[in-house]
């Protein structure tokens, strides 16, 4: 089916605040400096605003429940249409592609997608991630988000011989690349060595494998072609977004009778092919300058790297170890440091289409890639089951 | 409770705890299903359309979307699909131990389970843990109507 009539948009506005254990503002100062930055970028003021998209996935990790209600008025959302988006760690993804709808669809002309979490203000976010499993056949047998993602690598090492050191190679490059981005929890320089002695989680997954727990917040303006016209802004254009949702039980994945195999995040393919199509990439590797992929285990950024068709499959792991994907590479991988340097689960996904957006408009700074012409985004969640891309391009399509 | 100053200095932090409590209705496709477990028997749901069986039983095939109208006993034999071994405390559970998604034998999809075994090298443990590697599904003395009716071993 050829992709119908949509309107142009594009990012003219990205904010994001430090990624930390802790802040000193509460969760809805977090949001709203998140917020007014992003609208200070497109030279907005919250009377400039259509319509909010807000980016919160499950509310127990900061304590109140449906934060979006607390959030609204601090957003800017008073009096305007508001709803919530919540697919676990792909929310911030979703969020953004639902924002890209809202101004697509010429319903809305300027759309803010904003958010926050404080994941680190509970000591259980395990538990809370635990409870994603219904409470009859999967609750309570150890299947949390570690658990997960040491069972999707140990499929991926099982299929096709992916190691320890390979994932280790992957820290040790998104460390070093997170020393550029200020805004990163975690930097610095670390070896493989330190990688594979550091404290075992769940096999084969050690400390330095995981992101940390993170609070922060992130915002984009979303703008129709006519705005960005009018007003003479810059622009990330969303050239093209995909999503694809499947079930929670990771065991109807595996197995001879399975349709996508919970080692490969398949789903995210196609999510990804879907905003290939749309935005016209067909030769991923020659046409894409950044990735910034959605990968709070080193694992997730090795699946990434195949889901996206920067290689083939099961060649993730020694690719990225040769230095494909490192700055000055092919393509550039993350290189704000990305999910495994910091994730505040609620707008993780939407971080990434800020680092995206940012690299577009040539505002990330320290951290900036030369000469981005097209950059994607990709984020995850639940039981690695909902899966969201955006292609941002500096000229539409 | 009270509040505390945070290391921040006039900065407060308010601790509270939450206890909910719920019942959850199985429905009728989980009850026969668990209550099976406590009988020790193992059965799934065969999809009129695909074939598949699943397990755990659904009363719809997700792919075919029609119900699934039959019952099938699977088990209590099958083979590891992905299984790791846990050394760091992550909720209630002492560590270590091994999460295991196993297929039963008959079955089309895969059950999670601890599976039981020395873990005194866990490494050596993870080894013997490989794709395809036959288990058996092991009952409780008196097992009650829920998924801990049951743990995974290593089949002789």
């Amino acid at each position: 089916m050829p992709p119908k009539a949509r309107a142009r948009t594009g990012i003219v506005g990205v904010g994001e605040t430090e990624y930390r254990t802790r802040h000193q503002e509460n969760y809805v100062e977090l949001a709203q400096r998140a917020a007014m930055n992003a609208l200070r970028m497109a030279g907005m003021t919250p009377d400039d605003v259509d319509a909010v998209v807000y980016s919160m996935a499950p509310t127990e990790f900061m304590g109140v429940s449906d934060a979006d209600k607390w959030a609204a008025t601090a957003v800017g959302a008073r009096h305007k249409p508001m709803m919530r988006v919540h697919t676990g760690g792909a929310t911030g993804g979703s969020a953004a592609v639902i924002g890209h709808h809202h101004v697509a669809s010429n319903l809305h002309d300027v759309v803010l997608v904003v958010g926050a979490d404080k994941v680190s203000e509970t000591p259980d976010a395990q538990f809370v991630l635990g409870l994603i499993w219904d409470p009859f056949y999967e609750r309570g047998f150890g299947l949390n988000t570690v658990t997960q993602g040491a069972l999707e690598a140990v499929r991926h090492m099982d299929m096709y011989g992916t190691t320890e050191e390979q994932m280790a190679e992957v820290a040790v490059r998104t460390w070093r690349r997170a020393k550029r981005n200020p805004n990163a929890h975690l930097s610095g320089d670390i070896t493989v060595d330190d990688v594979i002695n550091s404290q075992r989680l769940a096999w084969p997954l050690k400390r330095y494998d995981c992101c940390p727990r993170s609070s922060g917040a992130a915002a984009v303006v979303i703008a129709s072609e006519r705005v960005v016209h009018e007003r003479g802004l810059d622009a990330a254009w969303i050239n093209g977004t995909g999503a694809a949702g499947n079930t929670v039980y990771i065991g109807d994945r595996l197995g001879p009778n399975k349709q996508t195999d919970f080692g490969e995040l398949d789903e995210l393919r196609i999510a990804i092919e879907k905003a290939y199509r749309e935005a016209g990439i067909s030769d991923p590797v020659s046409q894409i300058d950044v990735a910034e992929a959605y990968s709070p285990f080193t694992i997730y950024e090795i699946q990434n790297v195949e889901a996206l068709g920067f290689c083939g499959r099961g060649e993730g792991g020694p690719d990225i170890a040769a230095g494909r994907f490192d700055v000055g590479g092919e393509v550039v991988l993350n290189p704000s440091g990305g999910t495994l340097c910091s994730n505040p689960i609620a707008v993780t996904g939407l971080v990434r289409v800020c680092d995206a957006a940012l690299q577009i408009l040539g505002r990330a700074e320290e951290y900036q890639v030369p000469d981005v012409r097209t950059a994607v985004a990709t984020a995850i969640g639940g039981s690695a089951q909902f899966e969201a891309c955006l292609v941002l391009g500096s000229d539409p399509v | 409770m009270s509040s505390k100053v945070s290391e921040h200095g006039e900065l407060l932090t308010i601790p509270e705890d939450w206890h909910l409590h719920y019942d959850y209705g199985a429905g009728p496709v989980a009850s026969r299903f668990l209550l099976g477990l406590a009988e020790r028997r193992f059965e799934g749901r065969r999809c009129p359309s695909c074939d598949n069986v699943w397990v755990p039983p659904r009363a719809y095939c997700e792919r075919c979307f029609v119900p699934t109208t039959e019952w099938v006993a699977v088990g209590p034999e099958g083979v590891i699909e992905a299984a790791t071994v846990v050394t760091l405390r992550l909720g209630d559970r002492e560590p270590p131990y091994v999460v295991a998604f196993c297929r039963l034998d008959g079955a089309s999809t895969c059950l999670v389970n601890y599976l039981k075994m020395p873990l005194d090298d866990p490494e050596a443990a993870q080894r013997q843990l490989a794709r395809g590697t036959r288990v058996k599904a092991v009952f409780a003395s008196s097992p009650e109507s829920r998924m801990s009716a049951f743990h995974y071993e290593l089949a002789e």
